[in-house]
């Protein structure tokens, strides 16, 4: 059954076998409950948020068709949880849009030096783009995770988001400009004590 | 193209999205352009510093907790079907009564009426109360009945 392909587990799940579904979540568990606690930045609201997403995948097992991979399917319900749940709860925090993506912002400013970041401390640029990172508009955050950790393409993230292609592009590259913009802020204060 | 235009083509191929022909091209333009070059490898950074963020192992109770929910829930759903079939066969079972207990009212109704027409309309009752009419015989029905409670 190890070897058996996720849409042949859900399909067993569906009609009752609950091993298969314990599969698909052992699969999954990991890269779902990191993609939540990058999204929540908590481990207790990551953990309900996966608790929640497979109880829900098991319930509507007899809803599920084969249009797109398992993988996408399921990162889409974790894209449309993580969305809606940081409206909830960060909407104060996040970027403003209107300021930060002008054109000329960010990465000029933040590469005005010789070497763009070379001068800096490795853990303290960790620290401050991580901090940037959880800043990120919803979608814009949740683009990047699809993107750079779990590796999908703009076509499958287009699909996970209801997006058009040429959209998912744009959400990447201004979410990149966003976090230069802010690392360069980081820059600015170490800079000018 | 300028280098805003380069910068969108640099990230689309940091992600691997850039086809040969604008991978030529953006090597062509970051030879000459320091700027799109420092770009490029302030990219390479921040998503390396997104790459590096470490996964962490899920803790050992979510996929206990996962399936417990998972069999709780199932008990919950047999428990409603059981609770929705003696719901649905009390509602049949009130129905098949109901209507007995109309069928029942209704022919003893009609018995009852056909009892008092039939009194109404036997000789011997004509021979002692001959209706003028009628509206006679009804009225007579109904005092006949009243007086059969009595």
């Amino acid at each position: 059954m190890i070897g058996l392909e996720d849409a042949d587990l859900m399909r067993r799940t569906a009609s009752g076998d609950r091993e298969s579904f314990r599969l698909l979540v052992e699969r999954y568990q990991k890269p779902i409950y990191n993609f939540f606690l990058r999204s929540t930045g908590s481990k207790e609201d990551s953990e309900d948020l996966t608790q929640d997403l497979f109880l829900n995948l098991f319930n509507s097992a007899r809803r599920y068709r084969e249009i797109a991979s398992f993988k996408t399917y399921i990162f889409r319900i974790a894209s449309n949880m993580a969305i809606s749940f940081w409206r909830k709860r960060r909407g104060k925090e996040i970027f403003s849009l209107d300021g930060d993506e002008a054109e000329g912002s960010g990465f000029d400013r933040f590469s005005s030096g010789d070497e763009p970041v070379a001068d800096l401390d490795y853990a303290e640029l960790d620290r401050a783009f991580k901090e940037a990172l959880s800043k990120l508009p919803p979608e814009m955050a949740v683009a990047m995770e699809l993107r750079v950790r779990n590796e999908f393409s703009y076509k499958e993230i287009a699909e996970i988001l209801g997006k058009s292609v040429s959209a998912v592009e744009s959400l990447i590259f201004r979410a990149r400009k966003l976090l230069l913009s802010e690392l360069r802020g980081f820059r600015g204060e170490r800079d000018d004590p | 193209m300028d280098c805003g235009e380069y910068r969108k083509l640099i990230s689309r191929k940091v992600d691997g999205e850039a086809t040969a022909e604008e991978t030529d091209l953006l090597v062509e333009h970051l030879v000459e352009c320091q700027s799109c070059r420092r770009f490029e490898s302030s990219i390479f950074l921040v998503n390396g510093l997104h790459e590096s963020i470490p996964y962490e192992e899920p803790p050992s109770s979510l996929i206990s907790g996962i399936m417990s929910g998972i069999y709780s829930g199932e008990e919950a759903t047999v428990f409603s079907g059981w609770a929705k079939l003696a719901v649905a066969a009390a509602a049949v079972f009130m129905m098949i009564v109901g209507a007995g207990i109309g069928d029942y009212l209704a022919d003893n109704a009609a018995e009852e009426t056909v009892r008092k027409s039939g009194d109404i309309f036997n000789v011997e009752y004509l021979a002692v109360y001959p209706p003028n009419s009628v509206g006679d015989i009804v009225l007579g029905a109904i005092e006949g009945g009243e007086n059969e409670q009595e």
